[in-house]
């Protein structure tokens, strides 16, 4: 128990004093710790991440050894990683081309630049889409809050777009619509927004003494 | 055409009317030309009447402005007075800076004053009055510049005539005073209070004005050797050397061994350094003659890195090749190289050149392949627009062939862009092509090469923050003066202190200039974030003092929080159905704090899955977090009594790229449709996606982030969310262990402070602002308290 809970909880400690202690201390000395720990921070995720592949190939291992229901997508996580490994590997990534014309053009970077950054772009795509129903199911009146939550956001909306110009001027004021959407967003909605943030940051106060005094230990394991 | 007033509307329906008058047969020119020239038109009117208004404007008052203007006396220059020029530590930083403060004449006030005393005598209308004195000022003022002169040591300052100041044995600051300098450094005004603006500031960091200077000075020797053979036959003397060649050479050595010349003299006579070290290394034989001559050569040529042709850029790399090949034996000397690898050095520095020299060759040709095919390009893009002239113009007859023509230059188009493109990536990878057709072995020594330099570099930085530090650490002295165009006004002092604090003694000295000096330290404390420790450790207290009340009084009443009582809901929910619960991190890392209050969290869900024999499955998308997370449930496991039950593979690292996550996590919610969704942590724009599918699959959704964007999201899409907040009062919520519960109400009470402070603080304010602005000025004592509520609650960084 002595390195698995004394040791740690020693080490939280003192380091949450001393980061707490860094932020109002300007002498070089301070800046040099905070230096030196964010570099260990850096070293220590270059190592996590070897923990992490071995988690996830691991996991796939057991999937396909198991023949769990949908194994076979377990495949694609080996055909995947093998595959950018040797052409990372095979000649510097240039692949099986000896001298590549256009480096750019590796097999390595071809694999990043053509598969993994278009299934990106095509997943962040898909988020218009699911705002659109996110937005049907919300903007249904079915209480006093919700009808102000949609009459606020249909004004924001509308103010957003160029044509609330033209229908502003011809009600003699072309910036109307744009004024009540500055005074929602300035006044209700950034209140509302502050609000959290202040209990965001009095939440955070009070768990890092409990992390730093030891009362919350549940991040080591077990919930006492 | 938004923007037309209604009042408009009528001459814009003439206008309409017009147009369509003119598209009847009677009228010869073309409509759509009408249409287009006409609102113009009209928009040209109302604007020309407007410059006509003011034109009359200007012609009513011009005689009243000429006459104030012939009258006013304009403010005199004059410098501050000696007692409100100070200089000081910068307070509260790493000891880099030097703070000289002034009190600075608000001379356009005065000016304005004077102005409107002139109006006044014109004219009895208030407003005009007003008027006239802003236009007057704004005509007239002129700004000054504030100059502070810095220099290592009094004697320098303390000249004996005009002429020695002029030689300059110091460094001068012009300071113009603006929104930038016009405040304080002390600390009363924490940097940002409106009295402030009455001062002057210049932030001096002595380490930027006097850097890091060679360990030898130069000599008159050196100058004169590089001056009488540093030139090679066919180069001509750069524009940067006249300087040196013109001025009087041993005094103008004297103030660059002191640091008191500008930059480009300094990185001249800093290649004369390297100039005397490349000949020394010659006359001893450690560089052949032949490339002491390139190097001189090389070294003469001050141009910016960006005017230089690939072969000069090749060069330069090949001079910082040379400059390590001269400190290696000092290196190894110093440790920081072995002779082997000192050896290896001298061996890969050619490789090095040849390298370059190959990239310099092949940068040349890329860029002329560049500049070919952009000609091509223009050269299509021409043809295809001709083309289409000639299809618009084309009758039935030649329509069918100019169409064919067009499709032909518009693939010849397409063709030359790409073409364009390969050629511009072409160049751009030039290098990395060049070296890779470089064989393997020697692409080993040119990337270790690579990485020693690169490590050179650090330690080198090093040296030059300790010599900073250095430099910084010493006293220096500064004085201070006003000048508008050629005129020049010192602070001055009458009497001057002489002598050390036991035997000081007062002279008088007429009109003796003000020399002021100081020092920075490296501070202990930031004490403009005395306000934020304040507030952390009264916080801090509160807390404390109830986790302490708690645990004598365990049944503290606390507000119940929906989310969390939902979480037993979905835990038993996934045991009915028999189906996995998920647990999804989001994008936060280990050093985020609602990612460790959402590994507290999963703490209390895994133990109660454990007791319940429900599976959870933890997907995270780092690493760390991961190891965490595998030892926070094994640990539930263990506590459940059943350690047997925890699998490895339920605590798994999906991937690190955000949304490769939300696809991984995504597609195991559709296939393994489990019970409940945890989604806690911080989330980005993967939020939705994950929500969203979550909620396709029918789970019972509990979120809970700080990502205060991310919020709605949540909201809209799943079942229970955790505000802010919730998220970090959820673990001790769920324990309901009496210490952790105490937390819970100090925080309360933190938050019932503030919302008292930013009340009373709303008032405070509100009525200084009320009186302000009808009474035209506050009260003493509200003005203060007024002031003090706003500097309490700045954070300043």
């Amino acid at each position: 128990m002595w390195y698995k809970r004394t040791i740690p909880l020693i080490l939280v400690f003192v380091l949450g004093i001393l980061a707490f202690t860094q932020n109002f201390v300007p002498h070089p000395l301070s800046e040099k710790f905070l230096k030196t720990v964010t570099d260990w921070s850096r070293i220590i995720n270059g190592f996590a991440l070897f923990l992490g592949a071995y988690s996830l190939l691991h996991m796939h291992v057991s999937r396909i050894r198991r023949q769990q229901p949908g194994w076979a997508y377990s495949g694609f996580v080996f055909i995947g990683a093998m595959g950018m490994i040797i052409l990372g590997l095979w000649n510097d990534g240039v692949g099986p081309v000896r001298a590549s014309p256009d480096p750019q053009g590796t097999w390595f970077n071809w694999g990043y630049e053509s598969i993994q950054v278009s299934c990106s772009s095509a997943m962040f795509s898909i988020l218009a889409f699911f705002m659109a129903s996110a937005a049907f199911r919300t903007f249904r009146a079915r209480n006093l809050g919700a009808a102000l939550l949609v009459v606020a956001a249909l004004i924001v909306m509308f103010g957003r777009v160029t044509i609330s110009e033209t229908v502003g001027g011809w009600l003699g004021r072309p910036k109307v619509f744009g004024d009540i959407v500055k005074a929602i967003m300035d006044y209700p909605n950034m209140a509302a927004k502050r609000g959290v943030l202040l209990g965001i940051a009095l939440g955070a106060v009070a768990q890092s003494l409990r992390i730093i005094f030891g009362i919350e230990r549940s991040y080591l394991g077990g919930g006492d | 055409m938004t923007h037309l007033k209604t009042s408009r509307l009528p001459a814009i329906g003439a206008a309409v009317v017009y147009i369509l008058l003119s598209a009847s047969p009677a009228h010869a020119q073309p409509q759509t030309s009408d249409a287009r020239s006409l609102l113009p038109t009209l928009l040209d009117e109302v604007v020309a009447q407007m410059d006509q208004r003011l034109i009359d404007a200007e012609a009513r008052t011009r005689p009243l402005l000429d006459e104030i203007e012939s009258q006013i006396e304009l403010p005199e220059l004059r410098a501050p007075a000696a007692e409100a020029v100070t200089a000081y530590d910068r307070p509260s930083d790493d000891g880099s800076a030097i703070i000289v403060e002034w009190l600075a004449p608000d001379r356009k006030a005065e000016l304005r004053e004077r102005a409107r005393q002139q109006a006044v005598k014109l004219t009895d209308n208030p407003t005009l009055v007003d008027s006239l004195a802003a236009i007057v000022t704004n005509e007239l003022f002129v700004n000054v510049t504030y100059l502070v002169q810095v220099a290592k040591s009094s004697e320098d300052l303390v000249a004996k005539s005009p002429e020695d100041l002029e030689a300059g044995l110091f460094v001068t600051i012009p300071v113009t005073p603006g929104a930038a300098t016009r405040k304080s450094g002390n600390l009363k005004y924490f940097g940002l209070a409106g009295e402030n603006e009455n001062y002057c500031y210049a932030e001096i960091k002595p380490a930027e004005i006097f850097p890091p200077q060679g360990p030898e000075p130069i000599t008159v020797q050196q100058v004169e050797r590089f001056l009488h053979d540093g030139w090679p036959q066919d180069a001509e003397p750069s524009d940067d050397a006249i300087p040196v060649a013109a001025a009087p050479l041993q005094p103008l050595l004297d103030r660059a061994n002191k640091g008191y010349v500008p930059q480009d003299i300094r990185d001249l006579l800093e290649r004369v350094r390297l100039y005397a070290r490349i000949t020394q290394f010659v006359d001893e034989g450690v560089l052949d003659e032949e490339d002491g001559i390139r190097a001189i050569t090389i070294l003469v040529d001050a141009r910016p890195e960006g005017q230089l042709s690939p072969a000069e850029k090749a060069d330069r790399t090949w001079l910082a090749g040379v400059k390590l090949q001269l400190r290696l034996d000092r290196l190894v000397a110093e440790g920081f190289l072995r002779d082997k690898e000192a050896a290896r050095v001298r061996d890969i520095l050619p490789l090095a050149d040849q390298l370059e020299q190959a990239v310099a060759e092949a940068t040349v040709l890329a860029e002329s392949a560049k500049e070919e095919a952009d000609q091509a390009e223009q050269a299509a893009r021409a043809a295809r627009q001709a083309a289409k002239e000639a299809l618009d113009e084309a009758d039935d007859e030649t329509r069918p062939q100019a169409a064919e023509d067009l499709k032909a230059a518009v693939a010849d188009e397409k063709l030359a862009k790409a073409e364009t493109a390969d050629a511009k990536k072409d160049l751009l990878w030039t290098r990395e092509r060049v070296r890779r057709s470089r064989p393997r072995q020697e692409r080993r020594e040119l990337d270790w090469l690579v990485r020693l330099q690169a490590r050179l570099k650090e330690c080198d930085d090093d040296a030059r923050e300790d010599a900073e530090r250095e430099i910084n650490a010493k006293t220096y002295y500064f004085r201070l003066a006003v000048s508008e165009g050629a005129r020049r006004e010192y602070v001055t002092v009458d009497r001057l202190t002489i002598g050390d604090e036991d035997g000081a003694v007062s002279v008088d000295v007429p009109d003796q200039w003000l020399v002021l000096s100081a020092s920075a330290h490296a501070n202990a404390f930031k004490w403009f974030r005395t306000n934020t420790l304040v507030f952390a450790l009264v916080f801090s207290g509160i807390v404390l003092c109830f986790i302490h009340v708690a645990r004598r009084n365990p049944n503290l009443f606390l507000r119940k929080i929906a989310g969390l009582d939902a979480v037993e809901e979905a835990i038993g929910r996934a045991t009915e159905m028999g189906r996995p619960a998920f647990y999804v991190h989001g994008y936060g890392g280990p050093g985020s704090m609602s990612v460790i209050a959402a590994i507290n969290i999963l703490s209390r869900v895994a133990r109660q899955a454990a007791d319940y024999d429900t599976r959870v499955r933890v997907m995270n998308l780092d690493p760390i977090v991961t190891a965490v997370s595998q030892e926070v449930v094994q640990q539930a496991y263990i506590e459940a009594g059943r350690p047997d039950a925890y699998d490895a593979d339920d605590v798994a690292f999906m991937t690190a790229e955000q949304f490769s996550y939300a696809a991984a996590v995504a597609g195991r919610m559709v296939r393994e449709r489990p019970a409940a969704i945890f989604l806690m942590g911080y989330f980005m724009a993967e939020s939705l996606l994950l929500a969203e599918t979550g909620a396709s699959t029918g789970a019972i959704q509990v979120a809970g982030t700080d990502a205060e964007h991310q919020l709605p999201f949540f909201i809209t899409t799943c079942d229970y969310t955790l505000i802010g907040e919730e998220l970090y009062a959820a673990s001790a919520y769920l324990s309901r262990e009496p210490r952790m519960l105490g937390s819970l109400r100090g925080q309360d009470v933190g938050k019932a402070f503030m919302m008292v402070a930013i009340v009373l603080g709303v008032i405070v304010l509100t009525t200084a602002a009320f009186f302000a602005a009808r009474e035209g000025h506050v009260a003493g004592w509200l003005d203060h308290l007024a002031a003090w509520i706003r500097h309490l609650f700045e954070a300043i960084s």
